[in-house]
């Protein structure tokens, strides 16, 4: 697992399978509100959020759990409408998920009956648009998370790390235009976490796909984010843009460094600021 | 749903316990424990008797059988497993031999119990004959049509009525309804319905595969993770995509256990039927036996039919197997 993210320096010399333009990939969220339910069960999800995304920015969405992170990311995913408001990339309207978003699921969701060739390769085949080796676009995106030695490994035969590595790689397989993350290193642990918030920066770094990256920790918001949006629940709403201005590549070492530390506080602090304003409001 | 939750609750008790959950499938019968016991408990020794006798034959001579025999049976390990198995099977031997020769007869009575040497005389007798083979031709004939003919229509109706709310509402009632009915109930209305003797036992045979292989099957569709059914969407998986690369893949586990079942139970269905009606069959000769007083034949029939029951469930367990190659994988 760690000899694999260890040879980085391999993969810069490889062909690079991603495409150079990075003008794709605009996201614009406006004005969306998602309600589900109705009557006494009706609960406000997201409440009129605007986002821009320009194309091949990370952006990642901060919030605690059940703030509604996840449904607005599923609404640009296509798997929920909006209730209001609209959702576009590069212009255009979403209409239910596809392939021109790239999903990583929190939970592991390789097909366990598919080997690591088979999962990535699905995309591509299923797409049959005029790719005519599903399989060596499969192995240069696997080549690509390190992972060639488990090509014909089932999801069961590897670690969660490795499970997660190949779900971006069949992600990137369809060539999307923007990369989807739904909180895709929760269940990991955090050494491996860590490890696997690198890899990803070094795959962005090649690709420069715009990421929108949900998650509940901070110091995984700042370490990849180029802005970090704090999201507040009850009513689902974006309460800061916190933009990043940390050099890239970044490496652990940032970590510890008074630029990391300030901008973690400043989310931090917002976020407090935000749950004191709620509980101040219960015991009124 | 709430209708099915028993039907659920049935099959996941199934999963854990393919065999056992079989015997239960055909409720108030003695049949099937005879037969599906012997299908769970066969499919370890029969991979592990040929290793474990050459490894007692390269034993010292010096250590007795008997000392090795205890050591075999305490240790643990697929080895002594197998020997456990068969020392098992001797005991139980042994005790029908000595409550034969004894004339025990407390409760149940053994007086008209065939001995075992006495069946397996009557068992030599009958492969020299061809009647026997006969016999037993007609019922895999009977197995084979039937079995083929269910597993076919139950993979496809608990596809169908796991994937779609309508098909489910309107075959399930029937599956509740038909699926208490023993098939020793079906018989009269069998002959009634069907042209020949023939295709009413065959159709007997075929209801009771039916219906374990429809339910499993559904169960397995239902429970088709919702994570993989999105990630296959995003990836640009159209409704029949899904089905085909998600939806069927993870039933196949469920699916394999059905059929599994489906086939200890078309032993049972069949059986019920050759017993009243035919003139062939495995069944129709374990009951002539008992009209013609020959008690040994009794037993023999019996004992063919809980071998070929274990060895047809194994060869269906077989042939699923590599299916469910990355399934393996996991454990």
């Amino acid at each position: 697992m760690l000899s694999v993210v260890g040879t980085p320096d391999k993969q810069e010399t490889k062909a690079r399978p991603m495409r150079p333009t990075t003008d794709k990939g605009r996201i614009r969220i406006d004005n969306v509100s998602i309600v589900f339910g109705s009557g006494s069960a009706r609960h406000v999800a997201v409440s009129e959020t605007t986002i821009d995304i320009a194309p091949g920015e990370f952006v990642c969405i901060l919030g605690p759990s059940g703030c509604g992170k996840s449904t607005l990311l599923n609404s640009v995913a296509g798997y929920v409408s909006p209730s209001s408001g609209s959702v576009t990339i590069d212009g255009e309207a979403i209409d239910g998920p596809g392939p021109d978003r790239g999903m990583v699921f929190q939970q592991y969701s390789l097909f366990p009956w598919k080997t690591v060739r088979e999962n990535v390769a699905f995309g591509p085949r299923i797409l049959g648009r005029g790719d005519p080796t599903p399989e060596a676009t499969a192995d240069t995106f696997i080549d690509m998370v390190g992972l060639t030695k488990f090509a014909k490994r089932y999801p069961s035969e590897l670690s969660g790390g490795m499970q997660q590595r190949v779900g971006i790689a069949r992600a990137l397989a369809n060539y999307p235009r923007v990369l989807l993350m739904d909180e895709p290193f929760g269940a990991l642990d955090s050494q491996t976490r860590h490890v696997m918030q690198e890899s990803l920066l070094k795959i962005w770094n090649e690709f420069r796909i715009t990421v929108l990256f949900v998650t509940h920790d901070i110091d995984e918001a700042v370490f990849l984010g180029d802005r970090v949006l704090v999201m507040s629940a009850s009513p689902g709403r974006i309460i800061a843009d916190i933009p990043v201005d940390l050099p890239r590549p970044r490496h652990a070492d940032m970590a510890v460094e008074g630029r990391f530390i300030r901008l973690k506080k400043l989310c931090h602090d917002k976020i407090r600021m935000e749950s004191m304003k709620a509980f101040d409001q219960q015991n009124t | 749903m709430s209708s099915l939750a028993p039907d659920l609750a049935r099959i996941e008790a199934d999963r854990r316990e393919p065999a056992h959950a079989a015997a239960a499938d055909t409720s108030g019968a003695d049949g099937p424990v005879v037969m599906d016991q012997p299908a769970r408990d066969a499919a370890l020794p029969a991979a592990a008797g040929q290793p474990a006798a050459s490894a007692l034959a390269q034993l010292p001579r010096t250590t007795s059988l008997w000392t090795l025999l205890g050591r075999a049976v305490s240790a643990p390990g697929l080895l002594p497993t197998a020997i456990r198995r068969l020392v098992a099977l001797v005991l139980g031997v042994v005790l029908w031999h000595l409550a034969v020769v004894n004339e025990f007869n407390v409760i149940i009575n053994f007086e008209n119990v065939s001995s075992p040497l006495e069946v397996w005389a009557s068992f030599q007798k009958q492969l020299a004959g061809s009647m026997f083979y006969k016999h037993v031709g007609v019922s895999l004939q009977r197995i084979a049509i039937a079995y083929a003919i269910a597993a076919v229509l139950g993979i496809v109706i608990g596809l169908a009525m796991g994937r779609s709310r309508i098909a489910y509402d309107f075959i399930m009632p029937y599956v509740e309804i038909m699926r208490p009915i023993p098939a020793v109930a079906w018989i009269p209305l069998a002959i009634l319905m069907w042209p020949t003797e023939e295709s009413s036992i065959i159709y007997i045979t075929f209801l009771g595969a039916l219906f374990p292989i429809i339910l499993n099957t559904i169960a397995g569709v239902q429970q088709t993770p919702e994570v993989l059914v999105r990630a296959a969407r995003s990836l640009g998986a159209r409704q029949l995509q899904i089905f085909r690369h998600v939806v069927v893949p993870a039933a196949l586990p469920s699916i394999a256990t059905g059929l599994s079942i489906g086939m200890g139970v078309a032993w049972f269905s069949l059986l019920a039927g050759e017993i009243i009606s035919g003139q062939y069959g495995i069944g129709y000769f374990t009951w002539t036996a008992y009209h013609l007083i020959k008690y040994e034949d009794i037993i023999v029939g019996m004992l063919t039919i809980g071998f070929l029951g274990t060895a047809s469930t194994m060869a269906v367990t077989a042939a699923t197997r590599p299916f469910l190659k990355w399934q393996q994988k996991a454990r």
